[in-house]
């Protein structure tokens, strides 16, 4: 058992009640170069994803280099490669920045210079400079091939990768692979072009009816050979790159400037949840006289405004991993999936504070007589608290809503009995900042930070389960 | 490597992804239980409780609402459980359990709300009032619902699965949560109580009408969630004959 | 207690037993007719 074979033992699969694989057992070894075809909706697809462990199969198991894919740990998952139908890029950032994160993601130990060995072979150099989302079909290609190779892994993976390519495109992608495995790499690839499965792979498994269908040898393909492979494009996949992945903070701490440097290009979130906050505000304070804001009825509004802006940001956080699949970029690099949580919140995090800068003032401006008496320090504490304690429900759950039929529509139904707690106190604690009343608003503060807490963690516990599959 | 390996080999089906059908023979003579005990529950709740001194006839409401919101919280406690075992051992069973429970539980809650706010009016002259069990119940209610709404929208079954079981962990650790803070509060504003919390002790005959009440309960949930897995079951079924 | 208003208390527990009758007894029978026409469809769908 060599560190890199892969194994998959009965797996079966079924989506719904279609089965989609029934029973798959084979063994590819290291430095393999195989061709896995069957028609469409065979499982092609679907068993790669399996081996790349985005997807658990509903019978049996998959393991590399004898680990079971369920248990798979950081080292594992940096041992591969995928390129799939859906690029995993961002499509605001530019094709640098995309790389740089997922290097940051991997550990890669130097970015910059394994971008830069990778550049010539894939011709990366006019679009790194150029946000993802307007690449051509065959540049992103070439970029999300840079992403998958970018770590070095032992074993690549790719989803009908010549699909959508010109001639020379796939010369050279044939070219690539073929160094790929003259370097010691795995490499499984799926297509349906019979040509192609024979331009270099040298084992064909066909998937048919969820069986293994054929199994066998390939001839050496009768092609020209890539030219006598010049020093840098050799270092470029067989040279070791990678220090020791970064934390669980380090990682949180990469996706939230990944979100934070996207929301800085558009300006999304902050617009729609500010503006939708604001509404709420200049609203009720036509509709309600004003009064001494210790009445229950504007904080509750302010209250209400944070809320609804909290569920329009939050929610659309997490709807920008849909995009693209960029979560599942997420989920292929080492990084625990708590580090994912936290990053998504704390990028939620900064924004929903920009917000209440915002919208604080203007409440206590439009919809208080006077705010003397009114003790800042705590004012502050109660929305910090309370923000905190919904953007973190929020977040948990948005990865809920997003996968379900209604979207980001249900992440209301599923937050707001669940904060009730939360913003029971935070109405009341904002009464009792504004009107002066300290004798016990600190020890309320530190129940309102104890259910915080206790949220936070429940929600770190239970995100991986929300983001599974 | 060369190997031609047979396309006809024996078929697998996942067992696990279809839930079990309950037996319906058992079912039968649990309903028959419960058809008995909610008939002992009428006699002892109408004619052999005495009526309440101060209250009169309304207060006999009491018995279901009370026997309901108990198993009301049972029924969350399952789908407590069942969430949990789902996510340990991902068979569908502990999933249709906990599914089929909460369904039962949020109509048991409905039964409670309804039943509590016309005894609220009936004795305290208000259909509403926000004190922490009344408000406890609502949020219970608005749980359940986010939970059946959430079995409704996702229609991959792992999802669901697994979306609901995290549903339904987070939401039996707010509901008590919710009620503490709802009672916390109301001790800073310490406004005219119009409900008293408590109350004297009961009478030996009222406590064993709720006892009844209880037995009753139970056995309408049991019966109920039953026939309701029953229900899964042969969707379930009927959705592989579809596939096969 | 205080009693604000009077209702009529023996109104109020037939309203109050009665609702519960209708939704026990509504559930009771959707999952009964539900139940039967699930079989009915699954044995068609087993003899063809």
């Amino acid at each position: 058992m060599t560190s890199s074979t892969i194994v998959f033992d009965g797996v079966a699969k079924e989506f719904g009640w279609v089965p989609v694989l029934r029973d798959i057992s084979l063994t590819v070894h290291e430095g393999e170069y195989v061709a896995l075809m069957g028609s469409n909706g065979a499982g092609k697809t679907t068993l790669l994803r399996i081996a790349a462990g985005l997807a658990m199969p509903t019978e049996g198991t998959v393991s590399i280099a004898g680990v079971d894919m369920r248990r798979a740990g950081p080292g594992l998952r940096r041992r591969i490669g995928f390129v799939s139908h859906e690029s995993l890029l961002y499509p605001d950032l530019t094709g640098r920045e995309n790389l740089e994160f997922h290097a940051r993601l991997f550990g890669v130990a130097d970015a910059q210079e394994a971008i830069a060995e990778l550049s010539p072979l894939l011709d990366l150099e006019p679009i790194l400079d150029r946000k993802a989302g307007i690449l051509s079909r065959g540049n992103r290609q070439r970029l999300t091939l840079a992403r998958a190779l970018l770590h070095g892994p032992r074993i690549v993976l790719l989803d009908e990768p010549f699909t959508g390519l010109d001639e020379v495109s796939s010369q050279r992608l044939l070219d690539i692979l073929d160094r790929l495995v003259a370097a010691g790499r795995t490499v499984i690839m799926t297509t349906h072009d019979r040509l192609i499965a024979e331009s270099g792979p040298r084992r064909l498994v066909v998937i048919g009816e969820g069986y293994v269908a054929v199994d066998r040898a390939l001839p050496a393909a009768d092609r020209a050979l890539p030219a006598e492979a010049t020093t840098t494009e050799a270092t470029a996949f067989t040279r070791p790159r990678l220090v020791a992945p970064p934390g669980r903070f380090k990682s949180a701490w990469a996706v939230a400037a990944k979100d934070l440097r996207v929301e800085f290009r558009t300006r999304d979130i902050i617009g729609s949840a500010g503006l939708f906050a604001l509404a709420v505000l200049i609203t009720a304070s036509f509709t309600m006289p004003t009064g001494a804001a210790s009445t229950g009825a504007a904080t509750g509004v302010l209250w209400i405004s944070i809320l609804f802006a909290v569920l329009l940001g939050v929610g659309r956080t997490m709807a920008r991993e849909s995009a693209d699949r960029g979560i599942e970029g997420l989920l292929l690099s080492p990084v625990p999936r708590e580090a994912v949580f936290l990053g998504k919140m704390g990028a939620s995090l900064v924004l929903m504070a920009a917000v209440d800068i915002v919208i604080i003032p203007l409440f206590l401006v439009m919809m208080t007589s006077d705010a003397q008496g009114a003790n800042p320090l705590a004012l502050l504490g109660v929305v910090a608290l309370g923000t905190l304690g919904l953007v973190t429900v929020a977040s948990l759950f948005s990865g809920i809503a997003v996968g379900s039929r209604l979207g980001e529509s249900m992440l209301p139904l599923l937050v707001m009995p669940v904060v009730i707690p939360l913003m029971v106190g935070a109405v009341q604690l904002t009464g009792q900042a504004l009107g002066g009343d300290t004798a016990t608003v600190w020890q309320w503060l530190g129940i309102l930070a104890g259910f915080d807490l206790m949220v936070l963690l429940a929600a770190v516990a239970m995100f991986r389960y929300v983001i599974e599959e | 490597m060369t190997q031609q390996v047979p396309a006809t080999q024996a078929p697998r089906t996942s067992s696990r992804m279809v839930a079990p059908e309950p037996s319906a023979q058992l079912t039968k003579w649990i309903g028959v239980a419960t058809a008995v005990s909610i008939l002992v529950f009428i006699y002892t709740s109408f004619f052999f409780a005495p009526e309440d001194e101060v209250q009169g006839s309304v207060q006999r409401i009491f018995y279901v609402h009370v026997a309901s919101a108990w198993i009301a919280a049972l029924a969350f406690g399952v789908v407590f459980v069942g969430s949990i075992i789902y996510l340990v051992n991902r068979s569908m069973k502990w999933d249709a359990l906990a599914g089929a429970s909460a369904e039962v539980g949020l109509l048991f809650t409905t039964v409670v709300l309804v039943t509590g706010m016309l005894w609220g009016k009936a004795v305290w002259g208000v259909y509403w009032t926000w004190e922490p069990r009344l408000t406890s119940v609502l949020v219970l209610w608005l749980l359940y619902l986010a939970y059946v709404a959430i079995r409704m929208y996702v229609p991959e079954p792992t999802q669901k699965a697994r979306f609901s079981a995290v549903l339904g962990i987070v939401a039996f650790l707010d509901v008590p949560i919710v009620y503490l803070s709802v009672k916390w509060w109301r001790t800073l504003h310490p406004e005219q109580v119009i409900v008293t919390e408590g109350g004297p002790q009961l009478p030996a005959a009222m406590l064993v009408a709720l006892m009844v009440g209880l037995v009753a309960m139970t056995l309408v949930f049991v019966y109920f969630v039953r026939k309701r897995l029953a229900v899964t079951s042969l969707e379930d079924q009927i959705k592989r004959e579809a596939v096969k | 207690m205080n009693v604000v208003e009077e209702v009529n208390g023996p109104l109020f527990l037939a309203i109050g037993y009665g609702l519960a009758v209708v939704l026990y007894g509504g559930y009771w029978l959707f999952l009964n007719r539900r139940t039967s026409k699930l079989r009915a469809t699954l044995t068609s769908m087993k003899a063809k």
